[in-house]
């Protein structure tokens, strides 16, 4: 069941249970492992509602009837006004096409800074560029090029009136079977630091290549710009209790960073 | 499409994107007896692409299809395939996780083992790890028969119309640099934030371990084994010239 994480803001989640990563660490437990419990990997999907609604990512095709399905609940009726997803891979817009048909007034949204759209079944999309808002009514969202990316066409969002961004495939972490909902601060045992660096050497392998000061100046860009109250990414737990552990999070990707390029990319790609 | 050696053959479409064309290939490697089909095109030429596969690959049939990622320019084709070929065998970097191929509709596959060596179809294949890659769950791939490195989305260019169809040994003044540069910067958003001495390093040390007679990317012109060192210097210009630039977000 989705949960509301700020005003009108709803994090749906799904889960994978990682069968592998939980044989893994109960042989080597790090940290924040308790030992017995399931390990899974999230992918998250967010609806935006004001007066008029906006579902940012649609989970993967498996995960279809899902996403349907609280969505419907959610909406209660209503329509789904935009449909965003972030990057045009499975697990994060695997059910464009399907709730496309569920919701047919729905306005699909792209990347302004697309090319060949049509590659990708956006080519109707309507266009948005870094920068740009959208009025919801009670909440405006602001799109903006993925600040930590991978593929070329990707959104971050920022909601501005409960300054709430979701940052797609950064901060993501595993949490424990009995994790799934809750925000980081409620974890018994949080070891950021190695669930950060668990996720993030192997979805975003480049970091093995960064040039740390530049990853550091963009992380007080963030802050400096957004100075977010929550962070929502897609694989991860809801960032959010208090804006000490907002910012501590963000903060902690440059040691994270700096161990990546330290001990390299994971060599295996399953999560 | 057009055969670059005995056993490779290179099936090119091509995509406008502003005054440039942008490739999106896949390739045969073909004994003769067995085919193994590398990436399966986008789903905008689905007609053309299956009857020059279909021209190529004749009664043998196709054996193996090996996908190097999941995005659709390269997987956007999989079922068309299945319907057309039948069993083949289905190959992946992208078997685990929420949307493997099976439930991508794309049927039964078999996982890449990343960082080794298989026999797949009798031809010994290596899957090193790729040092640029626009999706995590990318697989180069070295095909030891015909000494061809492919490599996704790594090393693409722009190029013009009456290129279309041609090696980097057939054009008269080489690949542009500024192809390769802008290509790069936008198909790979990351690369302002590296130090382009690592992947430099990183490159380097995959296409001396290969020696590689052709670079065959998905996204440009086959790059036949004369023409590497001036690509190589070139590509590790537009990542010095990419990294230069300091990321900032739009106001």
């Amino acid at each position: 069941m989705a949960r509301e994480i700020r005003d009108g803001i709803y994090w749906i989640t799904d889960c994978d249970s990682k069968a592998g990563l939980k044989d893994k660490f109960e042989d080597d437990p790090p940290d924040w492992y308790d030992g017995q419990s399931e390990v899974h990997i999230p992918s998250h999907a967010y609806l935006v509602k004001g007066e008029k609604s906006l579902l940012f990512d649609t989970l993967s095709p498996r995960s279809g009837d899902k996403i349907s399905n609280e969505l419907n609940e959610l909406l209660d009726g209503q329509s789904l006004d935009y449909l965003v997803p972030s990057h045009p891979e499975p697990p994060h817009a695997g059910n464009t096409m399907r709730l496309s048909n569920e919701f047919p007034d729905t306005t699909l949204v792209a990347p302004e800074w697309s090319q060949n759209p049509e590659l990708y079944y956006l080519d109707e999309a309507r266009q948005y560029g870094a920068g740009d808002t959208l009025d919801l009514g009670t909440k405006v969202v602001e799109f903006q090029k993925a600040i930590f990316p991978d593929v070329a066409m990707s959104f971050w969002l920022f909601e501005r009136e409960t300054r709430t961004l979701f940052t797609v495939d950064w901060l993501g972490m595993p949490h424990l079977g009995h994790e799934c909902s809750d925000y980081i601060d409620d974890f018994d045992r949080l070891d950021l630091h190695n669930r950060f660096f668990h996720f993030h050497r192997t979805a975003l392998f480049w970091l093995q290549y960064a040039n740390i000061d530049k990853i550091a100046a963009t992380i007080a860009q963030i802050e400096d710009k957004y100075s977010p109250t929550t962070l929502a990414p897609a694989h991860g737990n809801v960032i959010g209790h208090t804006e000490a552990t907002v910012a501590q999070a963000m903060e902690r990707m440059i040691p994270v960073t700096e161990e990546i390029i330290n001990r390299g990319r994971s060599e295996q790609f399953e999560v | 499409m057009k055969a670059i050696t005995p056993d490779l053959i290179w099936l090119p479409e091509c995509h406008a994107t502003d005054a440039r064309h942008k490739h999106i290939s896949a390739y045969l490697i073909s004994s003769g007896k067995r085919n193994i089909l590398i990436d399966s095109s986008s789903h905008i030429q689905e007609e053309e692409f299956v009857s020059k596969l279909n021209n190529c690959v004749g009664k043998t049939g196709l054996d193996a299809l090996i996908l190097t990622h999941s995005d659709l320019p390269h997987a956007g084709n999989v079922q068309r395939l299945r319907r057309e070929f039948g069993g083949f065998s289905l190959y992946a970097a992208f078997t685990g996780g929420t949307a493997p191929p099976e439930v991508l509709g794309m049927g039964d596959s078999t996982a890449i083992d990343m960082g080794r060596t298989m026999e797949i179809c009798g031809r010994e294949l290596s899957f090193p790890w790729p040092p640029l890659a626009d999706v995590t769950n990318t697989a180069w791939i070295f095909d030891h028969g015909s000494s061809t490195l492919f490599t996704a989305d790594g090393f693409g260019h722009f190029h013009s119309s009456g290129s279309c169809e041609l090696t980097t040994a057939e054009l008269e003044k080489g690949v542009r640099s500024t192809d390769i540069l802008d290509f790069h910067r936008y198909t790979l958003p990351w690369l302002p934030y590296i130090d382009p001495n690592r992947i430099r390093d990183a490159l380097k040390s995959l296409i001396t371990t290969y020696d590689p007679s052709c670079i065959a990317p998905v996204h440009g012109n086959p790059i036949m084994a004369a023409d590497i060192p001036t690509y190589m210097s070139q590509l590790q210009d537009a990542l010095v010239a990419i990294s230069n630039t300091t990321p900032t977000i739009r106001a």
